[in-house]
């Protein structure tokens, strides 16, 4: 079975000035990997701009995504670690240093990511680990070695 | 049987986490339930019908005029979160 993370979904200390910056970053990663079009980038600020930052969704986890009509390819998922923290302007889990962008074509394949990114996450020591990862292979098999259970 | 909504965005990402961990936390406390997902264009409909809504503090705002009992959480993978509040709302209401 292929694996659910690669490391070509990953980047690590990335540079971004705002969160803006950072979702586009994330997005970027996305359009590069062919499982989104390039609009989608542009859905996923707007959804934060309409909607509010509730895509974080953890103290230091931002989730950026936007819907699948949106130009969404294939499902798939990029994980960005920031050089330094952004403000989404969200009150309880600001400021942000790890951002998961997703894209998700309701399917299992969706399903499954997100299952495992609330699976990894439940292990709040996670955050810490993957935000001091140096090595993308070892952010990568964190989350292909999780078991999602049903 | 409780209806449960949860509800985010696009219901694509959040929701779909506070609906998994609502179901373990429901398992555990062994209270039946049947869960759904709903998204900001369609929430508020789907809230009007269930029993009880599961939203994100940030997009509480959504559901703010919909009389049903609705549990706000500030961490969508905090399962101790969810399962407190959870067990709150189920004990007030005579489920457990």
């Amino acid at each position: 079975m292929s694996e659910l993370v690669s490391v070509k979904d990953i980047e690590l200390h990335v540079p971004a000035a705002n969160w803006q910056e950072a979702v586009r970053k994330s997005g970027a990663i996305l359009v590069h990997n062919g499982y989104v079009k390039e609009e989608y980038v542009d859905a996923m600020i707007h959804t934060v701009e309409t909607l509010g930052p509730y895509i974080v969704v953890a103290p230091g986890l931002a989730m950026p995504h936007a819907r699948s009509s949106n130009g969404v390819l294939k499902s798939g998922i990029s994980i960005i670690t920031l050089s330094n923290p952004v403000e989404f302007g969200n009150e309880s889990n600001d400021p942000v240093y790890l951002l998961i962008g997703l894209a998700g074509s309701n399917d299992d394949l969706h399903l499954k990511i997100v299952q495992t990114i609330a699976t990894v996450f439940e292990d709040e020591s996670m955050m810490g680990r993957i935000a001091a990862c140096e090595s993308k292979a070892a952010i990568a098999e964190i989350f292909n070695n999780v078991e999602v259970d049903d | 049987m409780l209806n449960i909504v949860a509800i985010c965005g696009c219901g694509m990402g959040s929701s779909v986490i506070l609906k998994m961990n609502a179901e373990k936390a429901l398992k555990e406390l062994g209270v039946p339930a049947k869960l759904e997902v709903s998204d900001s264009t369609t929430g508020k409909g789907a809230a009007r019908s269930a029993d009880l809504v599961l939203i994100g503090k940030e997009l509480a705002y959504l559901v703010r005029d919909i009389d049903k009992p609705i549990i706000q959480l500030t961490s969508f993978v905090n399962k101790q979160e969810i399962k407190d509040k959870l067990k709150e709302y189920c004990e007030a209401n005579g489920l457990l």
